[in-house]
């Protein structure tokens, strides 16, 4: 401790950089502040940033896919057999709710039927999405039994849909390879796979 | 520590105050950090739901519709991929028998139609001061149907004139069905129509329709200004053709001749090209007609054709065709050693005022070179019916002494596509009520009192024959591959509901409740007429996956000509609007491949496409050949302004080798006064250059026979243009180095 101090009251006491040492303090304080940049930056991606938009409906997943059982294919009817999930349309919506009565008033449901009298589709906000030169597709990953809530985390607990951080770094390139790797899927590794 | 030290050494080096400033540098880098994740995040992104989705209707999965492009008369099958519920992309429909899979640009750009921000979303009414409102579809039959039905019950429906095209679809047919029940007069416009090629065919082959032309059979293709690799007829179906044709369908690589004054896309393509006197092309046909009957001897020409009177020797034509008499004496040696020839006739050589009897002799040079029969077969089914320019001057006439009342206009755009000098425009102005049927506020529809909004052809129901031919019978069913965007009509369901609602008559003929309704009616009462005994709507579910109906021609059908067609007559000398002195060049509009007459400039993808040949964007110009620009002085970009009888236009020059001395090219299709923000303003049109002047036999509208002249106005533009300049600089790239 005492060298490293005598070696900086060397360094800084040296007659020519006598003059500078204001400049040099300056200096560590910018380095010091762009190194927390850095870290600021990239705790916001990896550890505080649960993604959780309010949705144009406060729409409970933890009620209709956890307390009621109703299974994700009901809504998201094309994982199966298409590239996307799909969101369900107002109608599908209002095909049940029509008979709910008693939940008819709740201002949510209120909402739902507000859309469905207007004639308009519902602008749901997208939580989960992979950038556009990644060409992910749902139906080999549901019919090769992977669980919806191995990328989307345990939706039916969430009252109001969140992109959970620890998921957020699982939904990367490595986790999708590890995957593949492990499961031996056939051309799993290819690029071409999923860049084209 | 600090007790220990002395103060001045703490100080120099790292003071408690210094601890704080750096942990307060380090502590404010975080938090911008953070903040500057937050700021970063990916926009918010939504994921609309539909409301009740169509029953096709899978996210990320596409579907296939075949359907028919209605962008030009040619009627290609093409096929539609729809995701979402949406038309994404155009492909050509490989079991079609004109295109068999291909399209053209036009064709793949006409989803710029559907999506277009200045298409008409709603029924529009005119404000009285050049504006539009909106209103509804009540409001807007309301304002129409008491109107048509007071007409039809006192017997003045010959004061509704119906402004349409020429097509063969059920949609036409309603119109027809309409006009007839009411009562009124039909015009059916355009300006490059089939009329004299039609009437040409009736002389000498003797079938009432279009000849079907097989190029992919012939060994020789001679063609006298049509362009069929550019924009002539069916340029998808011809370039397929062409490729059979050059590679040996007619038993070695086919040799193609162009004739035209200013070379085409297919001049371009051509192994010969002979820049002919325009309107000299009939006399050049029938020389070589003549030469061969005269090589073959009189008992080979069909009977009563031993001689043709008038006929000029090879020497003589060539003269008045301007072109080297050697030429001329190739061509007839190669026509008379060719075993499966085909001569064509159109463009522009289609469109003189000698018109007919210039695509009489065409025909006739088949007849003697046996083609007729071979090459050229009948098109049954096709003949398509235009207005000859004595009607349109009758409506003129109507409009003026207050005799029109109504006039509808469907799906047509005569303000731009046709000559002022016809007098449309004061003729609307002066008809009580003008309602048009458009999706675009074109020319014609912003002069309308009412725009009644209707579908573009991914929304509807139609069919059409389409118009090259393809030596079956075939037709192509138009089907709605997503739903309406907006709140629109096709024409046959405004019809339908002019109909209904006006009552009487009109209703008893057009009983149906849509344009589906009405286009199965349609298929089934043909079915029936045609004798088919299969299951109808078996037949027609099948007919909507495959998107055509062909069936082989009967037994007979595709050698029909008619044994005793006269021997024609030598066409006459060619006759321009505007004298030779006062304006020296002869005016050769043409169709480029992208705008045609005028549907395309709506289309961004269009305006974008430079044209195949000169490469010029988004704009309009003057071809003038070197040598006659060296004369006045123009270089490229210099603005000319081009003046005829009929009006004046300026556009910047284009130095073209591939046009005669003597002729100006100008290309159709821009100089929009309205049609939205992509065509409006953009360019001129040479449409308005042209003389009210008519082909002599058909009264078709003569589109090539007027004279301008050329002024230098002083002004430069640069053009748009994706190439450099066509000389080589003196590298020596193609023969010896130019002189430039
Ligand atoms: S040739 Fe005509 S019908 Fe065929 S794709 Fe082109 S525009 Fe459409």
């Amino acid at each position: 401790m005492i060298a490293r101090r005598q070696g900086l009251e060397l360094f800084v006491s040296i007659g020519v950089f006598e003059a500078a040492r204001p400049v040099i303090k300056g200096l560590i304080i910018a380095v010091l502040a762009i190194i927390g940049a850095y870290i600021g930056h990239w705790a916001h991606g990896a550890i505080l940033n649960d993604y959780t938009p309010l949705q144009p409906i406060e729409f409970s997943h933890e009620v209709h896919a956890g307390e009621n059982e109703i299974s994700c294919e009901y809504c998201h009817s094309w994982a199966g057999r298409s590239a996307t999930a799909g969101v369900p349309s107002v109608e599908t919506c209002v095909g049940c709710h029509k008979g709910l009565t008693e939940v008819r008033d709740t201002p949510e449901v209120v909402k739902l039927f507000d859309y469905w009298e207007r004639g308009e589709g519902i602008p749901w906000v997208k939580i989960h999405d992979t950038p556009d030169f990644v060409h992910f597709r749902h139906k080999p990953h549901i019919r090769g039994g992977v669980e919806c809530q191995t990328c989307h985390g345990p939706v039916e607990e969430m009252a109001r849909v969140t992109r959970r951080v620890d998921l957020n770094e699982n939904l990367r390139m490595p986790w999708c390879i590890d995957c593949h790797t492990e499961e031996d899927v056939a051309n799993g590794r290819d690029c071409l796979t999923c860049h084209y | 520590m600090a007790a220990t030290a002395s103060p001045a050494t703490t100080d120099a080096m790292l003071s408690r105050r210094d601890i704080f400033k750096y942990l307060a540098g380090g502590g404010v880098g975080v938090g911008t950090g953070l903040l500057l994740g937050e700021v970063n995040q990916r926009p918010l992104e939504t994921l609309l739901s539909t409301h009740i989705p169509p029953e096709d209707f899978s996210p990320g999965m596409d579907t296939w519709y075949n359907t028919l492009c209605r962008m030009c008369p040619a009627g290609c099958g093409i096929s539609v991929r729809v995701r979402e519920g949406r038309a994404k992309k155009i492909e050509g429909n490989p079991g079609h028998p004109v295109n068999r899979g291909g399209t053209c640009a036009l064709g793949q750009a006409s989803l710029n139609a559907l999506y277009n921000p200045d298409r008409l979303r709603s029924p529009m009414r005119s404000d009285g001061e050049g504006g539009f409102v909106e209103s509804s579809w009540d409001e807007a039959l309301e304002a129409i149907a008491p109107r048509l039905g007071a007409m039809q019950s006192a017997g003045m429906g010959g004061r509704t004139w119906i402004l349409t095209g020429g097509s063969l679809s059920s949609g036409e047919e309603a119109l027809d069905k309409f006009g007839e029940a009411l009562g009124a007069n039909i015009l059916r416009l355009g300006l490059d129509t089939p009329a004299t090629e039609l009437a040409a065919a009736k002389a000498i082959y003797g079938f009432n329709g279009l000849p079907h032309y097989d190029i992919a059979k012939a060994d020789l293709v001679v063609s006298f200004g049509a362009d069929f690799l550019g924009a002539w007829r069916s340029p998808v179906g011809y370039s397929k053709a062409y490729g059979e044709f050059r590679e040996g369908g007619g038993g070695h690589r086919g040799y193609l001749v162009q004739v035209e004054s200013r070379m085409s896309l297919t001049g371009v393509n051509a192994d010969e090209w002979l820049p002919a006197r325009p309107g000299t092309e009939g006399a050049l046909a029938l020389a070589l007609a003549a030469e061969l009957l005269g090589r073959s001897g009189p008992d080979a020409a069909p009977a009563g054709w031993e001689d043709l009177p008038g006929a000029l020797s090879l020497d003589e034509a060539a003269a008045l065709a301007d072109l080297p008499a050697e030429r001329l004496h190739a061509l007839a040696e190669r026509l008379a050693s060719a075993k499966t020839p085909l001569v064509l006739g159109g463009g522009a050589a289609g469109a003189g005022a000698n018109a007919t009897e210039t695509l009489t002799c065409v025909a006739a040079l088949n007849r003697v070179l046996g083609a007729a029969g071979t090459t050229v077969r009948p098109n049954l089914a096709h003949a398509p019916r235009y207005s000859a320019l004595s009607e349109i001057e009758e409506f003129v006439a109507g409009a003026a002494n207050g005799e029109v009342s109504l006039v509808i206009v469907a799906g047509v755009d005569p303000l731009h596509d046709l000559p002022d000098s016809l007098g449309l425009r004061g003729a609307l102005d002066r008809a009580e009520l003008v309602v048009a049927l458009d999706s675009f506020p074109s020319d014609t529809a912003s002069a309308a009192d009412w725009i009644l909004a209707t579908d573009t052809f991914f929304e509807t129901w139609d069919d059409d024959i389409s118009l090259p031919g393809t030596g079956k019978l075939s037709v192509t069913l138009q089907q709605p591959v997503q739903k309406r965007l907006y709140d629109t009509l096709s024409v046959t369901d405004i019809v339908l509901r002019l109909a209904q609602r006006s009552g009487g008559a009109l209703a008893e003929a057009l009983p149906h409740e849509d344009a589906e309704a009405y286009t199965r009616s349609e298929w089934a009462t043909a079915w029936t007429n045609l004798g088919i005994q299969d299951d109808f709507d078996a037949g027609f579910r099948q007919v909507q996956q495959q998107g055509v109906w062909v069936a082989d021609l009967a037994e007979g059908m595709a050698d029909q000509f008619s044994a005793e067609a006269a021997a024609p007559a030598a066409p006459p000398e060619p006759q321009f609007a505007g004298d030779a002195s006062e304006y020296p060049f002869v005016l050769h509009p043409f169709q480029t491949p992208g705008l045609r007459e005028g549907k395309g400039a709506r289309l961004p993808w269009i305006q974008e496409l430079p044209d195949p040949q000169t490469s010029v964007a988004y704009g309009s110009w003057v071809e003038v050949n070197p040598a006659t620009a060296d004369g006045l002085d123009l270089r490229d970009g210099d603005v000319v302004e081009v003046s005829s009888q009929a009006g004046t236009v300026t556009a910047p020059v284009l130095r073209y080798p591939g046009v005669r001395p003597d002729v100006i090219a100008m290309p159709l299709g821009q100089g929009h006064q309205a049609n939205g923000r992509y065509a409006q303003g953009r360019g001129v049109n040479p449409a308005s250059l042209l003389a009210a002047r008519g082909d002599d036999i058909t009264g078709a509208l003569a589109w090539a026979a007027t004279r301008v002249a050329l002024r230098k106005t002083g002004e430069r533009v640069r053009m748009t243009k994706t190439s450099g300049v066509s000389r080589t600089l003196g590298r020596q790239i193609l023969g010896p180095a130019d002189e430039h």
